[in-house]
């Protein structure tokens, strides 16, 4: 798994250049080693270009609302940027709500068939095992009382829903956070298409080898715009349904469990739009309100 | 700190806790340095993953377990004591009693009367509409604005009744202001507020809907999700006759008036 060196804060409260270009290159991993030195280049003092593994690409500086992230191709060659939004990108990573928001999805996906028989659902005990008086011995009622052997159990688990609530704006939060995290930590790339040539998993799985930086494990998260849409969709589905530690969801389905269980996200920009456009409309409108001038 | 963005992941301005004001300064240093233990945001160099997840410190609390063996403290008498009304289950004393004497339901006579046949059409003034125009909330022209625009725009909200049932009453408080011409159709409308749209150049329809109909009106999608049809729209009930200038459609029908 890719560990950042711990970056020291300056006196003045802000990462110095130099360290951040150290960082970024020691981790390997060109896409933030670009990111970085475009994030580089608005500080007065820098005079950071890009790298030069990326033929030099004039990328536009990062503003104030928006991240300059490079786009890729499968030999990782820069074949353009892509504006991400700060608000969804670039967030302060709350351990508690990505906490919540976990919690909260495997609450949800708990099956819940657990089950337990009470005394009336065993079998049998129907008849007054003994006689109430003259035994010298406890009364019974049934051989299925709870606290026969082989009786039934009180307040036993049976099946239930394990779902709770979680409010949506921290639903939202939480995944920002987590694309956050993974821009921060240099796992976030954005990828042309994710289109493949032919359905064959030997293809994809080399493809993804070369594109991960050297000595990473294989573990991924590939975003596309939809299962039947162009830039993925069901070539890619199929070429990744064998390979462990891959998987593969449309935009609609991207989620922070996903995303945390596994180490590198790799979005197509179209992917990227949706999800940051689904993570900042209003909420409680209707989607026929949404009008794009409000966006 | 904006400006470094995706490096803010030690250190958020957002977040610092506001210490000077409060605290004396020889005790900060350890507070910031308590604060930053507890913090919820993740120190450099810590890998982001499902495993290293936690919620903040004090953030649950285990609900109490009563009646669970002596080494939980609350185990036989379960904090209820020995014996007595406080003792057994449920509400005691019940609920109103004033320790005998007289409580204040039974003290004073009732008083009022609750009309089940009263219709309270949600308000809609015509000011707020110009507004809602102005602000690119609302669009006019383009067909007839129903009931399920103005929920959509805004207009009215369906917070303090089921569907918007009753309806909404088109009053004319702001129709000074009103400029744009528009169709309208709502449930009912004040006499001025009918003039001031005829003014504007638009019109005013009322119509009835009863409250399955107003469902049909705003969430037609709702009747195809649960595998439903659409319902028809209702005929109003005799006590209603003759209040509506037509008898509401479903699909409404949006076309604009002939000119």
């Amino acid at each position: 798994m890719l560990a950042l060196p711990a970056l020291r804060l300056g006196r003045s409260g802000c990462y110095k250049v130099a360290q951040i270009r150290a960082v970024a290159s020691s981790c390997g991993c060109s896409a933030a080693a670009q990111a970085e030195a475009t994030l580089a280049n608005e500080t007065p003092a820098s005079s950071a270009s890009p790298d030069s593994r990326q033929g030099g690409a004039n990328v536009q500086p990062s503003d104030h609302s928006h991240l300059t992230w490079p786009v890729l191709n499968f030999a990782r060659d820069q074949v353009g940027s892509h504006r991400l939004p700060r608000s969804v990108f670039d967030v302060p990573i709350r351990r508690d709500i990505l906490h919540r928001v976990v919690r909260w999805q495997q609450a949800k996906a708990q099956q819940g068939t657990h089950a337990t028989k009470t005394r009336a659902q065993v079998r049998g005990g129907g008849r007054k095992p003994v006689s109430q008086k003259g035994t010298g011995s406890a009364r019974k009622g049934s051989i299925r009382a709870p606290h026969m052997r082989g009786g039934g159990t009180t307040h036993g688990p049976h099946p239930r829903s394990h779902a709770h609530g979680l409010f949506r704006k921290m639903r939202r939060q939480g995944l920002a956070c987590a694309l956050s995290a993974k821009a921060a930590q240099g796992q976030l790339t954005l990828i042309e298409s994710l289109q493949l040539d032919s359905i064959k998993t030997k293809l994809l799985d080399a493809k993804l080898r070369a594109f991960l930086p050297e000595g990473q494990r294989r573990s991924v998260l590939l975003i596309d715009s939809s299962k039947t849409g162009q830039d993925g969709g069901i070539h890619l589905r199929k070429a990744a349904a064998n390979l462990q530690f891959v998987d593969v969801l449309p935009q609609e389905g991207l989620n922070v469990y996903s995303i945390l269980n596994r180490d590198h996200l790799i979005l197509t920009p179209q992917a990227a739009d949706a999800v940051a456009h689904r993570v900042t409309r209003p909420i409680r409108r209707s989607p026929l309100d949404v009008k794009p001038s409000l966006l | 700190m904006r400006r470094l963005g995706i490096l803010s992941l030690l250190w958020s301005r957002a977040s610092e806790p506001k210490l000077s004001a409060c605290c004396p300064p020889h005790n900060s240093s350890l507070l910031v340095a308590r604060y930053l233990q507890s913090s919820s945001l993740f120190s450099s160099g810590e890998q982001v993953a499902l495993n290293n997840l936690r919620d903040n410190p004090g953030a649950l609390k285990q609900p109490k377990r009563k009646g669970r063996g002596i080494g939980s403290g609350l185990g036989k008498t379960a904090g209820r004591g020995h014996k007595g009304q406080k003792a057994r289950r449920g509400r005691s004393p019940k609920e109103g009693f004033e320790g005998g004497q007289t409580p204040l339901r039974v003290r004073f006579p009732k008083r009022g009367f609750h009309n089940s046949t009263s219709l309270n059409y949600i308000p809609l003034n015509v000011g707020r509409l110009q507004q809602l125009v102005q602000r690119g909330r609302l669009e006019v022209g383009q067909r007839v604005i129903t009931m399920r625009d103005l929920l959509e725009a805004g207009a009215v909200n369906k917070q303090s009744t089921q569907n918007l049932s009753p309806g909404v009453k088109l009053l004319a408080s702001g129709s000074k202001k009103l400029k744009t011409a528009m169709h309208l159709q709502v449930s009912q409308a004040s006499q001025a507020a009918r003039e001031a749209v005829q003014r504007a150049g638009g019109s005013v329809t009322t119509v009835y809907y009863n409250p399955l109909g107003l469902k049909a009106l705003t969430r037609p999608d709702w009747f195809p999700r649960k595998g439903r049809l659409l319902p028809a729209a209702a005929r109003p009930p005799p006590r209603l006759q003759g209040q509506h200038d037509a008898q509401g459609q479903l699909p409404p029908d949006t076309r604009l008036p002939a000119a």
